[in-house]
């Protein structure tokens, strides 16, 4: 049975720059995305407990992650491969799919496990782009993945929201997109590990291995665009006092019908 | 004429009023045909609200099978050419979303909060970082759009009496399988992570947490406490707000007799809006706080739980 990771850096904070109006991400701080990281603990999980599985990790990175692919791979990946070109920043999320997506077309997998949501907390939009990109199955926001009937023809997983638990049977070939609250850890690499060399299962790929041409990558490629950053949040909202009187209350009253929470 | 597509979640069995208030803002002025998709589901809710609905009775496709539904809504898409397709920003939207967009060559904007009218097309905003700054999103001109509609934020939207045609749609040549529902349970006791509201009890509360649950049940909240209630064992931790507790990143944070240490609003960062309710309007929270309102808290939620029923009677009259 073979899983492939997919994983994002992410730095410490976005900042936004004025030209071109993009977030910008390229800080030197790599880190996994938290979810990323609970996916690979996951597949590290079930390599651990049945050594037949193999574990291939892909992380697309804007920046350098050397040090964080051989610290993956000393915990037990079996191959790490990053995926990086200047051409590829600023892509939007379908782009990267189409470059994972390219990446894995010589790699065969039973399941494709990821994160959920962006470094900002919303729904991630990269895993369901490559499952529409692959043609195969996709569910994100797991918080729980039945252990005993993971095998290589599918999974039991399960998704919770505001209201209720739901549990689905999923068929392989399928990417899983992990929440971090599911409680998976990826390990940290053990002291007497810490310099051992694993430069033979690491990899990188680029655009002279993936062959995009300038215009299907980066902005260019995008079909939408920022056009206009507005400051907000609640450091520039004017507090109002009230008292809690009748007139308190009708102004809370209308400030929640006009939320929509009334 | 501008047409513009909704999606109706599988399994929800109201009408997705912040889809159709959206709907309406994509048209601003201009002539427009609202369509609307609706899977397994009643298609005689949506009557007066849409121009057409286009109904698909087909059991086989399961409230997990968003693939099913993207090459519906891409079938409907090739015969009626739409400007612009919204799902809801639930995770079943958000499933499906992408995916639609990459079968449809489309622009994808997940969870907008405002649509804006502009020379050229329609511009969408969404948030940028959690209680943070908006992006102005502009969609490339003739490209058509699949957006995701960030929960409760659109609103307002009357019934429009628009004279409705029903359509069968046909499931025919979906792809379908591969995701099944299991199983599906209510959740006896829910995350204060997850909510979206939250009433939450201070050490101006006390022993009379109880009394702001009704308020919480009016308005599809939860209950949360600070840690000055769970010190004193009057509530579980589960319940806490906090560094020692959970951070928690509701629309609507109404915090209720808290004092507001540093520990306490830490966790609070990506709380959308926040209402004090506060005998000391000096306490550290109010500074946060969109409105303050100066007075006992458990005797404010009982005088608003009343206007909101008040209101809501008013409005079934």
């Amino acid at each position: 049975m073979k899983l492939v990771c997919i994983a994002k850096t992410v730095p410490d904070g976005v900042r936004s720059d004025t030209e071109p109006l993009v977030p910008v991400r390229d800080t030197p701080e790599a880190r996994l995305h938290p979810d990323d990281a609970c996916a690979i603990g996951f597949a590290l999980d079930m390599k651990r407990r049945n050594s037949e599985i193999r574990v291939e990790i892909f992380i697309l990175a804007e920046m350098p992650a050397t040090a964080l692919a051989a610290d993956i791979a000393r915990v037990g990946a079996d191959r790490v491969t990053v995926i990086s070109d200047p051409l590829y920043q600023g892509s939007d999320s379908l782009t990267e799919a189409r470059i994972i997506g390219r990446s894995l077309d010589a790699v065969g997998y039973d399941c494709i496990l990821a994160g959920s949501q962006t470094v900002e907390g919303g729904a991630a939009c990269l895993p369901p782009h490559l499952a529409e990109v692959l043609e195969i199955n996709h569910l994100s926001f797991i918080r729980e993945i039945d252990e005993t009937d993971f095998t290589a023809s599918g999974a039991i997983v399960e998704l919770r929201d505001e209201t209720c638990a739901r549990r689905y049977g999923v068929d392989f070939p399928a990417i899983l997109g992990l929440s971090a609250r599911s409680g998976y850890r990826l390990p940290y690499p053990r002291l007497k590990d810490q310099a051992r060399d694993v430069s033979d299962k690491l990899c990188k790929l680029d655009n002279r291995d993936l062959e995009f041409a300038p215009t299907e990558v980066g902005p260019a490629a995008a079909l939408s665009r920022v056009v206009e950053l507005r400051a907000g949040g609640r450091k520039d909202r004017t507090t109002r006092v009230v008292e809690g009187d009748a007139a308190g209350v009708a102004l809370v009253h209308d400030f929640l019908k006009d939320m929509g929470v009334l | 004429m501008l047409r513009v597509l909704i999606i109706t979640e599988q399994a929800q069995g109201r009408v997705a009023a912040d889809l159709l208030a959206a709907a309406q803002q994509v048209a601003g002025g201009a002539p427009c045909e609202i369509f609307a998709l609706v899977v397994n589901g009643d298609p005689a809710a949506l009557s007066g609200w849409v121009d057409r609905v286009v109904s698909v009775t087909e059991p086989e496709i399961g409230e997990g099978e968003v693939r099913a539904i993207a090459d519906l809504a891409a079938a409907e898409h090739r015969v009626f050419g739409f400007a612009c397709i919204l799902a809801p920003g639930s995770q079943w939207g958000s499933m499906l979303a992408p995916r639609l967009a990459t079968k449809l060559g489309a622009a994808l904007v997940p969870e907008i909060c405002g649509i804006e009218p502009a020379e050229e097309g329609i511009r969408f905003l969404r948030p940028l970082s959690r209680g943070g700054d908006l992006a102005v999103i502009a969609v490339s001109k003739g490209v058509p759009a699949v957006v995701t509609v960030k929960p409760r934020v659109f609103h307002g939207a009357g019934r429009p009496g628009r004279a409705t045609e029903i359509l069968e749609g046909a499931g025919q040549g979906v792809r379908r399988g591969g995701v099944r529902l299991l199983g599906r349970a209510e959740r006896a006791e829910r995350d204060i992570r997850d909510a979206d509201i939250l009433i939450s009890a201070g050490g101006g509360v006390g022993e009379r947490i109880d009394a702001l649950r009704p308020l919480a049940e009016a308005l599809g909240g939860q209950l949360s406490t600070s840690r000055a209630l769970v010190n004193r064992g009057v509530a579980p931790r589960s319940l806490q707000v906090g560094q020692t507790g959970k951070t928690v990143a509701p629309r609507l944070y109404m915090a209720m007799g808290i004092h507001g240490a540093s520990q306490h609003v830490a966790a609070l960062e990506g709380a959308d809006s926040i209402i004090c309710v506060n005998t000391n309007a000096k306490a550290p929270i109010c500074s946060l706080a969109d409105i303050v309102v100066v007075g006992d808290a458990v005797a404010f939620a009982r005088d608003l739980l009343c206007k909101v029923k008040e209101e809501q009677e008013n409005a079934a009259d």
